[in-house]
């Protein structure tokens, strides 16, 4: 089933914006992701998608058809609270069994199914005990459970698994992504953790305070992100973003770090005219973002390296995270937060060791240093527009 | 952290219930004898009006007091042959349950919507229903009664239950408010998407939940109901008089029927001692609840 | 400028539900409550006579202003003033002391618990009785073991000097423990952590209580303080089982007076007049006691 969403809004009395009027299409049977920091309205959009708050404007079209004033009830959507939302009074296969009871479904098919979810998410030994006694996780697969036995249009998952611990959160994470492959089922998912978006999402839509920022397949919003925001939301660690200063070099773009005269040899690429044209009005001062694994952390001395000094090692097991700092007056952080480098644990560095930066030519971007947008991307080699 | 935190951080009773495990000894330490030893004296008026009902009318009005003696029957046989205490008594279970009833079913359905859905004026309406806690009885027990007389309720079981049920639910309300508040709303937005109505939210999903709550509602109405004597007093007079108006009478102008009175004050206080070893849980949530908010 | 709310129809049919599930309680108690109060306010601007209900006038200010020369009234007043902040100063120390030796970790301390909540439960009716019979001067119980102990005796319920001490007696009986399990919920209801952290910094048990716990638990002990007061302020039953007022007028609270005034005398104009008086007092009670709460919250 599709979902469309047509300029939604939700307005407050006291004239707060929580959704500031989002667009949306979900195809059939797709994963899309709401990804955002608390606060940015992807848990209010998802309760409007199943009617447990009204839109103040705009329009939710399910399968096609206008939805918007439709009752929770009647409109086939089933939903995974935070909470679980588990009916402490009744039994596991009560609870299950709850939704079909009351849209009158033969007792049977009713047996049925309820085997059916239960051999699926492995609760069969549970089906007669009730929430109260179940661990965090198995409750969590019930609330699965009950949302996936009424086959529903659309499945709606808010945070579903920030109360797990880590090593449940990953494994069910890797179970949820089985799960959407072998149902099918269009799924709207709300989280604020960006790995758990990457890994299960077909596509990711990224919110910051009721607006919705940009919409992708994980690798497009890794790549390819429309601002420093999403740039820096995505990946971790986090985004480096380095001031440098552009010039156009015999058509291709030279990019130079503060401080310094030349400009790195290691990005001196071609960029095409449109994005010529867009520096013209962008000015020549930019932000570059570099994800630390473009960072290459050298220990001889190289002519097109930058200097730097280590701040710090943080072991991460088969990686180590290198923080840096710039020295010798040669480049400069756009936040004043340090530089983070990746390098395999192999490697040895320590503390206060002088090394130096270069940096590689992999998914680049290039950032408006006012308005924080993204100028331009490398993208095989090329300067290119978003 | 705020003392609002401090006193809300730790899950409500986790100290009391540590109490309540059974790996726990009694020591005898100066603190825990004097614990025992001060409660046990405490309740020494009721052993003392326990014993006194079984003592022979004889016994009761002599001047030295005895402690030993042959335990009889004889003041309750009394009471049911003479004074006709099978009927104060039914009368006052009657009026009970049925205040109990009326009060829960109008209180769940009123607090709820005070709790869940928007009404206008909603905290003119609690503040409002707050104050009339704190009304003296007697403030409106006169026009009651001239009312009464009016309409010929007076003596009659309606006419007290009117009045209980009325005295009783504002409180009632305001309880089954604070119990309802602590229903997650997630369970009624989840049975709401599984496709139940309104009406069966409340019935199916709430209620049971929200048992024990209405559990500690019932025991303070009933409570009330049972112990209540200024209207009784007022509003009846043979057909439909209460417990508590019949024990009073028992000090009448000469004599005092010590007898017979200690063993209707025993009657009236079986009831409470079932309610508070069978519910003594949901008292206490209950008292806490009602002080607390 | 806020966005219009175009409601949906199933949310404004379920502000309707709202609207009937409140509807029978509100309409309840609108009839049974604000019609009895207002016309109580009637009458007691009013001759009333519950005898010659024919010859009602109308009275004006003359029954409130006739108290104030009244000496049974002033008396009464002061006699309700004077029970009320005894009993409840005599419930708060005595709860407090309760309370503290009953939070410990002890086999049976919820049986102590259970039993203690039994005065609470028992009618003041039953209890100011079995009071009566312990205190009666002749053959009561605490005459015998005073005579015993060669200890001066009194006439208790019957004196001038020991009747209200008798009353106040038994009313602290009563709700002591209600004050003393309320505490101790709110003292049990302290998150250890915090209580801990006070150890760890050097706080003996005393100092715990007096420093740390106490000031957590102001706001409930003021919550008891008022609603104890106010249940003081109001009290009838008990007084009128076990002195009906008397010796004179040594134990004749306002709603006792009320009533006597009323369906002793059938002046129902005074006895409303009293009643009033007694609301005011207890709202008046109430706006300073919110006052200081909200200047400790």
């Amino acid at each position: 089933m599709t979902l469309r969403l047509q300029n939604v809004q939700k307005a407050y009395p006291s004239g707060f914006m929580a959704v500031k009027g989002v667009d949306l299409d979900v195809e059939d049977g797709e994963f899309f992701t709401l990804l955002g920091p608390s606060g940015c309205g992807k848990t209010t959009t998802l309760r409007m998608i199943a009617g447990l708050e009204a839109p103040t404007a705009g329009k939710i079209f399910i399968g096609g058809n206008d939805f918007t004033d439709t009752h929770p009830r009647d409109r086939d959507v089933a939903m995974v609270f935070q909470s679980y939302a588990l009916y402490p009074h009744m039994t596991v296969r009560e609870n299950l069994g709850l939704n079909l009871e009351i849209k009158h479904v033969a007792s049977a098919e009713i047996v049925a199914r309820i085997q059916n979810i239960a051999r699926m998410l492995d609760i069969g030994a549970l089906l007669d005990k009730k929430p109260g006694e179940l661990s965090g996780g198995q409750r969590q697969r019930v609330a699965l459970g009950r949302a996936l036995i009424r086959r529903p249009n659309i499945f709606l998952m808010d945070e579903p698994l920030s109360n797990l611990d880590l090593k449940l959160r990953e494994r069910t994470r890797t179970e949820l992504k089985k799960l959407h492959e072998t149902l099918k089922v269009t799924t709207i998912y709300v989280t604020h953790d960006q790995a758990e978006a990457l890994v299960l999402s077909n596509r990711i839509g990224i919110m910051d305070s009721g607006d919705l920022i940009q919409v992708g397949t994980p690798q497009e919003i890794y790549d390819r992100p429309k601002s420093v925001f999403v740039a820096r939301f995505v990946g971790t660690p986090s985004i480096n973003l380095v001031n440098v200063v552009v010039q156009n070099l015999n058509g291709r773009l030279a990019i130079r770090l503060t401080g310094d005269e030349k400009p790195l040899d290691s990005v001196l690429l071609p960029a095409s005219e449109e994005v010529f044209r867009k520096l013209g009005q962008s000015g020549l001062e930019l932000i570059l973002g570099v994800r630390p694994e473009a960072i290459g952390v050298l220990t001889g001395l190289h002519p097109d390296a930058a200097p730097a000094e280590i701040d710090l090692v943080e072991p991460m097991g088969s990686v180590n995270n290198i923080v840096l700092r710039f020295t010798n007056g040669v480049g400069s952080t756009a936040d004043g937060e340090p530089l983070i480098g990746v390098v395999t644990s192999n490697e040895s560095h320590e503390r206060g060791q002088k090394v130096w930066i270069r940096v590689r030519p992999e998914r680049l971007v290039l950032f408006d240093k006012a308005t924080g947008h993204t100028v331009t991307v490398l993208s095989k080699e090329r300067w290119e527009e978003l | 952290m705020t003392a609002q935190q401090a006193i809300s951080s730790a899950p409500a009773h986790d100290r009391a219930a540590a109490q309540a495990t059974k790996g726990l000894s009694f020591r005898p330490t100066l603190g825990n004898i004097g614990a025992v030893f001060v409660v046990g004296l405490w309740l020494f008026p009721v052993y003392w009006i326990a014993l006194t009902s079984l003592k022979p009318i004889v016994e009761i009005n002599n001047a030295v007091p005895i402690f030993i003696f042959t335990p009889t029957l004889e003041n309750y046989r009394e009471l049911f042959t003479k004074f006709d205490f099978a009927r104060v008594l039914m009368n006052s279970l009657v009026i009970a349950f049925v205040s109990c009833f009326v009060v829960i079913v109008l209180a769940v359905l009123a607090a709820y919507a005070l709790a869940r859905m928007k009404v206008p004026g909603e905290k003119h309406i609690a503040l409002w229903i707050l104050s009339l806690r704190f009304l003296p009885p007697i403030a409106v027990a006169i026009p009651f009664y001239i009312q009464w007389q009016d309409l010929n309720l007076l003596d009659t079981y309606a006419g007290l239950i009117i009045i209980y049920v009325a005295f009783n639910l504002p409180f009632a309300i305001w309880m089954m408010r604070g119990f309802l508040a602590d229903v997650p709303v997630a369970l009624e937005e989840a049975a709401l998407l599984d496709g139940l109505t309104r009406l069966q939210i409340i019935r199916r999903i709430v209620v049971p939940v929200v048992m024990p709550g209405i559990a500690s509602t019932a025991i303070f109405t009933f409570v009330f109901t049972w112990n209540e004597y200024l209207m009784a007093l007022m509003l009846t007079a043979f057909k439909s008089v209460t417990v508590p108006v019949t024990i009073a009478k028992f000090v009448q102008p000469y004599t005092i029927l010590w007898g017979q009175l200690s063993a209707a004050v025993v009657i009236q206080v079986v009831p409470m001692l079932i309610v508070v070893f069978l519910l003594q849980r949901h008292i206490v949530r209950g008292m806490t609840l009602g002080a607390v908010k | 400028m806020s966005v219009a709310a175009r409601l949906p129809q199933w949310q404004r049919r379920e502000k309707l539900v709202a609207l009937l599930l409140l509807g029978p309680a509100v309409l309840y108690l609108l009839a049974l409550s604000i019609y009895p109060t207002i016309y109580s306010l009637w009458i007691a601007f009013h001759n009333y006579s519950l005898y010659r209900r024919d010859l009602v006038s109308f009275a004006g200010f003359d029954n409130f202003t006739d108290l104030l020369d009244s000496d049974i009234f002033k008396q009464s007043f002061v006699v309700t003033l004077v029970f009320a902040f005894s009993a409840v100063a005599v419930e708060l120390a005595l709860g407090f002391a309760i309370a503290v030796l009953l939070d410990r970790k002890m086999r049976g301390a919820n049986v102590l618990r259970t039993l203690l909540i039994i005065p609470v439960l028992i009618s003041p009716v039953a209890m100011g009785l079995t009071f009566r019979y312990i205190f009666a001067p002749t053959y009561g119980l605490l005459t015998y073991l005073m005579k015993s102990a060669h200890l001066p005796t009194a006439d208790w319920t019957v004196s001038v000097t020991w009747a209200l001490p008798v009353v106040i007696f038994a009313d602290v009986w009563q709700w002591t423990p209600f004050v003393a399990l309320i505490l101790l919920s709110g003292m049990q209801s302290v998150s250890t952590e915090v209580t801990e952290a006070a150890e760890l910094d050097g706080l003996t048990e005393w100092q715990k209580l007096w420093r740390i716990v106490l000031p957590l638990i102001r706001p409930v002990l003021l919550v008891v303080v008022l609603i104890r007061l106010i249940d003081s302020i109001r009290m009838f039953d008990l007084v009128f089982v076990m002195t009906r007022g008397g010796p004179g007028s040594t134990t004749e609270v306002l709603s006792l007076f009320s009533y006597v005034t009323g369906f002793a005398s059938g002046d129902m104009g005074s006895a409303s007049a009293i009643a009033w008086v007694t609301v005011v007092l207890v709202n008046i009670l109430v706006a300073v006691f919110l006052r200081f709460l909200s200047k400790t919250a």
